[in-house]
């Protein structure tokens, strides 16, 4: 096995302890219940409109960025802190390997949570709306989130002692709040770009325009979506390895 | 206070000044400095290391531990440089294809077991990570038996060795091993230290630190030891023995008879200086083993019961102490 994949066999291992799967597939599982609740109570000539909203906003701004911050932060900030970074470091290997092998691990256990998250919804889509072809479209647009969050917050998690609390503010303060009042700001906030993507293939059938008024200023494609989600990762991936290589390791 | 009575001149020192530099060396440290902050942690050191086992002594918070993370290029030197096997190993990473280190602190996968950690270990050295090689390394450290454990439930000594598999498995042609032998029983630092004799004499570069003078008299006679950051003393380990046995000693002596047998005790040659201190006497030696064997003669000949005779400074720490004040 190269160093690489077993760099992202043992991350993966790593980020997936018992405690965090039973609570991040909870937490993921959270929007198809309400979605579900809601679907009795609504008023059937709004129905449609508010299934829209409420079948993915909770998903992709609040359960996708929460579940990947803590795990990506993880990634390489629990190496720091247990002090076992110096067993990466020192190996005849380059830091863009381990920087992209912990991106590729954190955004492969980000998008193994998603999948349930999105497996969950389309199901309770399937119930209420009669159809499970919006599953792709989710599934699609939640995993350009995770590439996004993921790459982002390994390099957050390398560079700060309290990736976590930082994160927290981006997503809660900065992406929900600040973005939601200067609708300019919509293509710094990760996850409206990947709802774009979602946004771009959902099936006509799917009354997508309610979610449009999230998305702000800018409403992307699914190739802007990729553009940006590439260049995103390319550039943080590309710090990450600048920072293993330029600071101390201990 | 204590009243000082007839101070006498120390008698000379043992030589100190052995050579830091080794023959072949495979690591050189030249001019090193590290500062964190405002705190100098290592400063202006230049040492070399070679085939067979160097000791690295020195008390704790020493500089020990930061020395050798720039040598093996955790850390990156604030000043000076360091070259292992020829090359930076911050510019080049292909040189840890033969450099193996393995930390102080418990850094270790906990969730993993001896095994998997030391197949990990394999994979990311690119050498042979098959199941053969894998339990070679963990039984040279007396492992297999729990090496399908986690680690988290290992004991300290038992993860030391787990650590000192994983780092073997490479088969290194330098080893750098920061306190290896903490927590281990004397069974295990007798398997670890007959380990670090094999790899030595193999030729290998191996560089052990402790603060326990003993400890690494048991590996080898060369020792580069560091105080307070600076290189304190190099060379063979009798001369580090010497030095303890020359330079002055504060010894604490108490009996019921003080002034009787403070006046004999001036009378010693290796005794330089006499104080009253707390109704007893604390007496400056330059030959601690001499002034030792003298005091039982001297206590019969006078009639003074001793009740006590403690060194109060014979730590390691103020003989690096010393030794630092002589090459300044």
């Amino acid at each position: 096995m190269t160093p690489l994949l077993a760099i992202v066999r043992v991350t993966i291992r790593q980020l997936t302890g018992r405690t965090r799967l039973l609570g991040f597939s909870l937490l993921n599982l959270v929007p198809a219940p309400l979605l579900a609740a809601v679907s009795r109570a609504a008023n059937p000539a709004a129905l449609d409109l508010e299934l829209g909203v409420l079948l993915v906003l909770p998903f992709f701004a609040l359960v996708i960025p929460i579940t990947t911050l803590i795990v990506a932060s993880s990634a390489l900030g629990e190496e720091r802190r247990d002090k076992t970074l110096s067993f990466l470091v020192l190996r005849p290997i380059s830091r863009l390997e381990i920087a992209l092998a912990k991106g590729i691990a954190a955004a492969t256990v980000s998008i193994g949570f998603a999948v349930l998250g999105a497996l969950a919804l389309s199901l309770t889509w399937l119930a209420v709306g009669g159809s499970f072809d919006v599953f792709p479209s989710i599934l699609l647009g939640g995993t350009l989130a995770c590439v996004m969050y993921s790459t982002v917050f390994v390099l957050l998690g390398n560079v700060v002692v309290r990736a976590t609390l930082v994160g927290l503010i981006y997503i809660l303060f900065f992406e929900i709040i600040i973005v939601d009042n200067l609708p300019r700001l919509a293509p710094a906030s990760l996850w409206r770009i990947g709802l774009g993507a979602t946004i771009d293939t959902m099936p006509t059938h799917f009354p997508a325009r309610a979610l449009l008024a999230a998305l702000g200023n800018w409403v992307p494609s699914l190739g802007s979506a990729l553009i940006v989600t590439s260049a995103v990762a390319f550039v943080t991936i590309g710090l990450s390895t600048i920072l293993l290589h330029r600071t101390d390791a201990v | 206070m204590g009243t000082t009575l007839v101070p006498r001149a120390p008698e000379p020192l043992a030589s100190t000044r052995d050579p830091a530099s080794a023959a072949n060396a495979t690591v050189v440290v030249h001019g090193t400095s590290k500062w964190f902050g405002t705190k100098v942690a290592v400063s202006d050191v230049s040492c070399s290391f070679g085939p067979g086992i160097t000791g690295l002594l020195g008390p704790n918070g020493a500089g020990k531990t930061t020395l050798m993370r720039m040598i093996t290029g955790l850390l990156k030197p604030s000043e000076g440089s360091v070259s292992v096997f020829g090359t930076d190993p911050r510019k080049d990473p292909d040189v840890y294809r033969r450099v193996a280190f393995v930390p102080e602190e418990d850094a270790v996968y906990a969730h993993l077991s001896a095994r998997q950690l030391v197949r990990y270990a394999a994979e990311l050295s690119r050498c042979d990570a098959s199941a053969a090689a894998v339990d070679a390394a963990i039984a040279s450290v007396n492992l297999l038996d729990a090496a399908d454990r986690p680690i988290a439930q290992y004991s300290k000594g038992m993860r030391q060795r787990a650590k000192v598999a994983a780092a073997l498995v490479s088969k290194p042609d330098l080893l750098v091993l920061d306190e290896p032998l903490n927590g281990a029983d004397p069974l295990q630092r007798a398997v670890l230290i007959g380990i670090f004799h094999e790899l030595a004499a193999a030729g290998r570069t191996i560089i052990v630190s402790s603060h326990v003078l003993a400890e690494v008299e048991r590996m080898t006679d060369r020792v580069i030891a560091i105080l307070d950051g600076k290189l304190a003393a190099a060379g063979g380990i009798r001369a580090i023995r010497a030095a303890m046995t020359h330079i002055p000693h504060r010894v604490r002596i108490d009996a019921d008879e003080p002034r009787i047998l403070a006046r004999a005790l001036m009378d010693l040659p290796a005794v330089v200086g006499v104080r009253f201190e707390d109704g007893g006497l604390e007496v400056e030696t330059s030959n601690l083993a001499a002034l030792g064997t003298a005091l039982p003669a001297l206590s019969i000949q006078r009639s003074v019961r001793v009740t006590r005779f403690e060194p109060v400074d014979a730590s390691l720490e103020s003989v690096f102490r010393h030794l630092l004040s002589i090459r300044r």
